[in-house]
């Protein structure tokens, strides 16, 4: 397993996010999501087929993202997803907590014992 | 909603499960063209591409079933494909099936159906509201006191008092049980009933099935109503919806029915065989002295502790001004209501009810050991299967799955056959219990929810024991390794074989146990029905009078008749006739010696039989030394008395007891002993430490006025001697009935119900533990042979002849039986111990029995194993050689 892979493990449930964040730009296939992630995040997530699907799965599964086949740009079937209006609303509500959350991180680990806490 | 979606979504998916695996087919194969596509454009030859997308592709079955996994309708579809799997398996495998899930079902069945028992009679809470707030009022004589626990009657000033108490009790109900003369529909007959404060059934929080409580007015003396038992009211009335207004005489007076009460109301008021309920008036009762001769519950206020309402009732003793001398001799104290664990015969039945679920449990454990040992051979047989699926790529946890599948399905055939099993003979449970063991069970015998629970629990572990551990072995290391070598060659893992011999030996310590148990409870029955009565039962015939109260008023009123009749029996030839109680019962007491109050305290459980000087006679009693008291004494209720040996060497020993002074209870006078008699055996004779018996004259009972009791020595048949009594009643005074007219030997007979009962169900265990360990041991061998076919082909080859070939079978075979037999003999050993109280005249340790059980189970044992070591002997040796 790769480093990049271990980042990913350590913020379970991130991944759900990061693809909702992904589609809400633009509806992609399931590939064109894994090189999305990549470029934009620099290489620094590489996501593979095995960890991509189950949650392209689940995300359908919950009514957060729906799926049609279309015809890709290279003239192949492939299966696009999109954020459903429960996907956006998840979403918004995940990066807030998010948001929240890293904040809060960064302030813990920042501080210094001077400080008031 | 979340929830709700994802139902609804995997059952969406197991429907469409073909169209959504072609989808996720095409899905990724676009992946992989898309990322070959990808890779091209960035300018990789096709080759490398397409080397370098399947690789990042990874393992195309693993990621489909990642996916699949995320509904849960994979899971089902997966059990059903394990269980479909299991069941094609065990067709295979007919006797394997059949045997595991008999013995599964006959272990659980037997463990649900004496659960039953020892719920109703044990575990449940007695069926009344907030049940641990209910006591009974008695009161003790002062602490420091010789008798300190000696239980007299309350009193009335004392019941007002508690009454206004409201710190300490929130309500107060009496109730009194007699036996009189009710006409109901079907005819006239003694019945039970009981006169009860009209809030009892309030207070109890009993809810009438038809019609209403009592109510304060119907305590005036005019009020002429009463309440049905419900079993009274089933049948006398059929369970009839219109008895309510009907009438019922009682003892004499016509009441009105105006309510029927639940089953459950009998049990704490007077017992189960109440059949109806009067409102009792308590003002009418006062004038009989200062004892209220009622029986009182009371419930405590919530969130109060029994010690501290003793503590609360000590206090306000002290602050009551002591006007009622007698009371300030006394203690009060409280019982719980719920007071199955007081007595020391119901603590007897209880201990034997716990060995009898601990024997059954004992079963259910060899069931499973077996079963799991025969699972533990397939599981072994198909090693070589289960190495080539885990090498094709099936996960361990998958194939723990799958095989722990077998087991559970087999446990849970057994479970339900058991269930259905029990469920359907649930009914006939109640009528194979003695009647004394229901006679504390509040609750009736049911096969209800918690036995189903218990069933629930069973199956569970034993599905733990059948299903995981031979699963759990054939995942780990050595099986699956077993693809290198062939089977034949490498015989059966040292883990594994271990493991069996271990389980086999577990069954025979268990059953040894068991043995030990039922052996004991057979040496102590076969001592108590060989043992002799100390008097001559044979055509002895034992019964109670009772005149009509309106025409025999005063306590002495019954004189005449009781002198007629006892003048006409003995005139009648052949019969000879006394008042006094059957030499079976007596009047239970506490021994106390002169000049020995203090030292010896209460002088264990004492029989006290008010009786004439032919007492004697009739009943067939030895006396030993001294005299009997004369007829004289007797008319004049002098305080003389004889007791019986065991009293006499007891409380003075080394001495002659003829001349001291003892009590039969604490307000008697004391009696001088005039006589030593025979020690006979009494309804109590089984119990741990026996009774001793005293003798006295009939005019000491000051009870003993209206209704008597009657013992004739017949000449014949006992029926003759029964209508020699009755037509001799009738000529006299029809009205009087003659109730409870029994043979003595047949009331005697009735000592052994309980202990034939006990010994009955645990003999049936230890023939089922017994069976079981032999077919697991018969197995085991049969197993270990086939193993061995060609090591002992090639000896047989190189001229091992038969008998050696047997020795060294058996040898192998007898391993386990040892262990089990030096584990079970120390467990027997350390358990017998909980048999105790239930033995007459038997140790817990006797070497009898003990001998006698292990040689049975070393000769079953030997002959379950001889018969696969025989048939080793006749193994082929050059076909075995072939075959390799």
């Amino acid at each position: 397993m790769s480093a990049d892979e271990k980042a990913l493990d350590l913020v379970q449930g991130t991944l759900y996010m990061l693809i909702l964040r992904t589609l809400s730009l633009e509806p992609l296939h399931g590939y064109g999501i894994g090189v999305r992630l990549e470029q934009i995040s620099q290489g620094v997530f590489k996501v593979n087929a095995g960890s991509l699907f189950p949650a392209l799965g689940r995300l359908e599964r919950d009514g957060l993202v729906k799926a049609e086949w279309r015809v890709t740009e290279n003239g192949r079937n492939a299966k696009y997803y999109t954020p459903t209006a429960a996907g956006r609303a998840a979403l918004k509500r995940e990066i807030r907590d998010w948001e929240v959350q890293t904040a809060a991180i960064t302030r813990i680990l920042n501080a210094t014992a001077s400080e008031p806490a | 909603v979340k929830f709700l979606r994802r139902l609804i979504a995997g059952a969406r998916a197991f429907f469409q499960r073909r169209r959504l695996e072609e989808d996720m087919d095409a899905e990724l194969r676009a992946y992989l063209d898309e990322s070959i596509e990808h890779r091209m454009a960035a300018g990789f030859s096709r080759e490398e591409a397409v080397r370098a997308a399947r690789l990042e592709l990874g393992g195309v079955e693993a990621t489909k079933d990642r996916v699949r996994d995320i509904g849960w309708e994979t899971a089902v579809l997966a059990t059903w494909q394990n269980v479909s799997y299991a069941l094609r398996g065990l067709r295979r495998a007919p006797g394997f099936a059949l045997t595991a899930i008999v013995m599964i079902g006959l272990g659980i069945g037997a463990n649900a159906a004496i659960f039953s028992i020892v719920d109703a009679a044990m575990l449940k809470a007695i069926p009344y509201r907030d049940p641990q707030q209910l006591v009974l009022i008695r009161q003790v004589l002062k602490r420091g006191t010789a008798e300190q626990t000696y239980q007299l009657g309350v009193t009335w000033s004392q019941l007002d008092r508690w009454r206004n108490e409201p710190q300490i009790f929130s309500g107060l109900a009496t109730f009194i049980s007699l036996r009189v003369p009710v006409e109901g529909p079907s005819g006239a007959a003694k019945q039970w009933v009981s006169s009860v404060s009209p809030d009892l059934a309030t207070l109890l929080g009993v809810q009438p099935l038809l019609g209403r409580p009592f109510v304060a007015e119907d305590a005036m003396p005019n009020a002429a109503v009463t309440i049905l038992s419900e079993e009274y009211w089933n049948a006398a009335f059929r369970r009839d919806p219109g008895v309510l207004g009907r009438t019922l005489t009682v003892d004499g007076q016509r009441r009105t029915i105006v309510g029927v009460m639940p089953a459950t109301l009998a049990w704490g008021v007077g017992g189960r065989q109440v059949v109806a309920w009067l409102p009792l008036d308590e003002r009418s009762q006062r004038g009989r002295g200062g004892f209220a001769f009622v029986g009182s519950i009371a419930r405590l206020r919530p969130g109060l502790s029994q010690e501290s309402a003793v503590a609360d009732m000590a206090r306000a003793i002290a602050r009551v001004d002591a006007s009622v001398p007698l009371d300030r001799r006394y203690d009060a104290d409280l019982m719980p209501l719920d007071s199955r664990a007081q007595f020391d015969d119901m603590a007897r039945t209880r201990r034997a009810l716990t060995a009898l679920l601990a024997a059954v449990g004992f079963v259910f454990l060899i069931a499973c050991a077996n079963v799991a040992n025969l699972a533990l051979a397939r599981v072994l047989d198909r090693r070589r299967e289960i190495a080539v699926r885990a090498a094709l790529g099936a996960s361990r946890w998958r194939l723990f799955r799958q095989l722990l599948t077998e087991g559970v399905v087999v446990v849970m055939c057994g479970g339900v056959c058991a269930i259905a099993m029990v469920f359907w003979t649930a009914r006939a449970v109640p009528g194979l219990v003695p009647s004394q063991l229901q006679l504390f069970d509040a609750n009736p015998l049911t096969f209800d929810r918690r036995t189903l629970a218990f069933c629930g629990l069973g199956i569970s572990l034993a599905a733990i024991v059948c299903g995981v551990i031979p699963a759990l072995r054939a995942v780990t290391g050595e099986v699956i390794a077993g693809l290198e070598s062939s089977p034949r060659i490498a015989g059966v893992t040292s883990g594994a074989r271990r493991l069996r011999v271990l389980l086999q030996a577990a069954q025979v310590a268990l059953t040894l146990t068991l043995l030990t148990g039922a052996g004991l409870l057979t040496a102590s029955f076969v001592r108590m029905t060989s043992t002799a009565p100390g008097y001559d039962m044979d055509r002895l015939v034992a019964g109670s009078l009772s005149l009509p109260r309106q025409r025999y008023p005063g306590p002495n009123a019954g004189a005449p008749f009781f002198d007629a009749l006892l003048a006409r029996l003995n005139a009648w030839p052949g019969l000879r006739a006394t008042y006094g109680p059957s030499p079976y019962g007596g009047f239970s007491g506490r021994f106390v010696a002169f000049g020995h109050e203090a030292e010896r305290g209460p002088g264990g459980l004492l029989s006290t039989f008010f009786v004439e000087p032919e007492y004697f006679g009739v009943a067939g009693i030895t006396l030993k030394s001294g005299r009997l008291f004369d007829a004289a004494e007797a008319a004049s209720g002098a305080p003389v008395g004889v007791i019986d040996e065991r009293a006499a060497a007891t409380h003075w020993p080394g001495q002659s007891a003829l001349g001291q002074r003892f009590r039969y209870n604490p307000t008697a006078p004391w009696v001088t002993v005039v006589g030593v008699a025979e020690h006979i055996r009494t309804r109590w004779f089984t119990s741990a430490n026996g009774t001793i018996q005293v003798w006295v004259p009939a005019r000491l009972n000051p009870l003993i006025a209206v209704n008597r009791q009657i013992l004739v020595r017949g000449d014949g048949d006992s029926s003759r001697t029964l209508a020699a009594i009755n037509s001799s009643i009738r000529t006299i005074d029809p009205e009087v009935l003659l109730d409870d007219a029994a043979p003595v030997a047949d009331l005697y007979e009735s000592v052994f119900k309980e202990p034939r009962f006990f010994l009955a169900l645990m003999s049936v265990f230890a023939g089922l533990a017994l069976v079981t360990a032999s077919v697991g041991l018969y197995g085991l061998v049969s197993y270990a042979v086939a193993q061995r076919t060609r090591e002992i082909g090639i000896r047989i080859a190189l001229g091992a002849d038969s008998n050696r070939v047997t020795r060294l079978v058996l040898r192998d075979a007898l391993i386990p039986v040892a262990i089990g037999l030096a584990g079970g003999t120390l467990a027997s050993w350390w358990l017998s111990r909980f048999l105790t109280s239930l033995l007459y005249g038997v140790t817990p340790h006797d070497p009898a029995t003990f001998a006698l059980v292990t040689t049975l189970l070393v000769v079953v044992a030997t002959v379950a194993a001889y018969a696969p070591a025989r048939a080793a002997t006749r193994i082929d040796p050059i076909a075995t050689l072939r075959a390799e």
